[in-house]
């Protein structure tokens, strides 16, 4: 197999691109060890898979059984399921909001009661991402109250 | 209800069943106790009381309980189709004890379910904005130490 390696600025997103005839067991192996890293998650955007950095993740989200990491302008795919990224994210500044995402802490902006009885979260790229009150007593204790 | 599995919504029900059905009787027993003290519960206020504890449990654990991913308007219209319902099943299940007669009475204590679930709603939406402040003034502050 061929291995390239092209160096590339600081300004460009790092990225490993696999180029094979199919998806086979050793390709699959391959992402698994770069995903051993617990600081880089494997996104997939169309037929590109992107390394990203976990302090770059805003919030993971489940929908329709598919999970997707959501970046500040971007959004890949993930096929991990959230209960496995909900474990490589135990530990670091994540916490789950709902049965169906999982934040980061430090990418909230301010947090919100709505009237449905639930909470919202606004994230630093002004999304808005609800938050059940029954994950809101772990946000809390995460956060030292 | 779709998002949740049957054995979840069954439970979910069973939990809220019971809480209401607790509650109901703990107050009846107070109640009576300051008001009434010489009155009895017959076997038939207490199955009555049983039947509509269930129904009371199905609009909660159907409408709000759900795991299915809502929008913040669809939760809001789900509130009000529960408050609607409750007041029916509460409505109905004092008339049929009873205690409400004519429309009059049945407007009164419907307006009294209204202004309690109203202020349960505002107690619940202070305590969650106090919680709010704290958990943005945590946020702030670590933010500043970034």
């Amino acid at each position: 197999m061929k291995v390239s390696i092209e160096e590339i600025s600081r300004d460009k997103e790092e990225e490993v691109v696999i180029r094979c005839h199919e998806v086979n067991d050793d390709v699959i192996g391959m992402l698994n060890k770069l995903k051993t890293d617990s600081h880089i998650l494997i996104g997939y955007d169309g037929d590109n898979i992107h390394r990203i950095k976990m302090e770059d993740i805003y919030y993971f989200d489940s929908v329709d059984s598919k999970v997707f990491i959501y970046c500040k302008d971007k959004v890949f795919e993930s096929k991990q399921k959230l209960y496995e990224l909900e474990e490589l994210c135990r530990g670091k500044e994540f916490f789950r909001a709902s049965k169906s995402s999982i934040l980061n802490i430090t990418k909230i902006s301010y947090i919100r009661p709505s009237m449905s009885g639930r909470f919202e979260a606004t994230m630093d790229n002004n999304e808005k991402v609800m938050v059940s009150r029954q994950y809101v007593p772990v946000l809390k204790t995460m956060l030292g109250i | 209800v779709a998002g949740m599995k049957g054995s979840e919504l069954i439970k979910r029900m069973i939990r809220n069943y019971f809480y209401i059905f607790g509650c109901i009787m703990f107050l009846i027993t107070i109640l009576r106790q300051i008001f009434k003290p010489e009155s009895s519960y017959d076997l038939k206020t207490i199955y009555i009381i049983m039947l509509f504890s269930l129904l009371s449990s199905i609009p909660g654990a159907v409408l709000l309980g759900t795991n299915k991913k809502i929008s913040e308007m669809e939760m809001r219209i789900r509130a009000v189709i529960h408050f609607t319902l409750l007041e029916l099943i509460l409505v109905v299940l004092a008339w049929i004890l009873g205690y409400v007669t004519d429309m009059v009475s049945g407007i009164v204590m419907a307006s009294e379910v209204a202004i309690v679930y109203g202020m349960v709603r505002v107690l619940l939406w202070k305590s969650d904005k106090k919680s709010a402040d704290l958990i943005n003034e945590k946020l702030k502050e670590q933010k500043h130490g970034n």
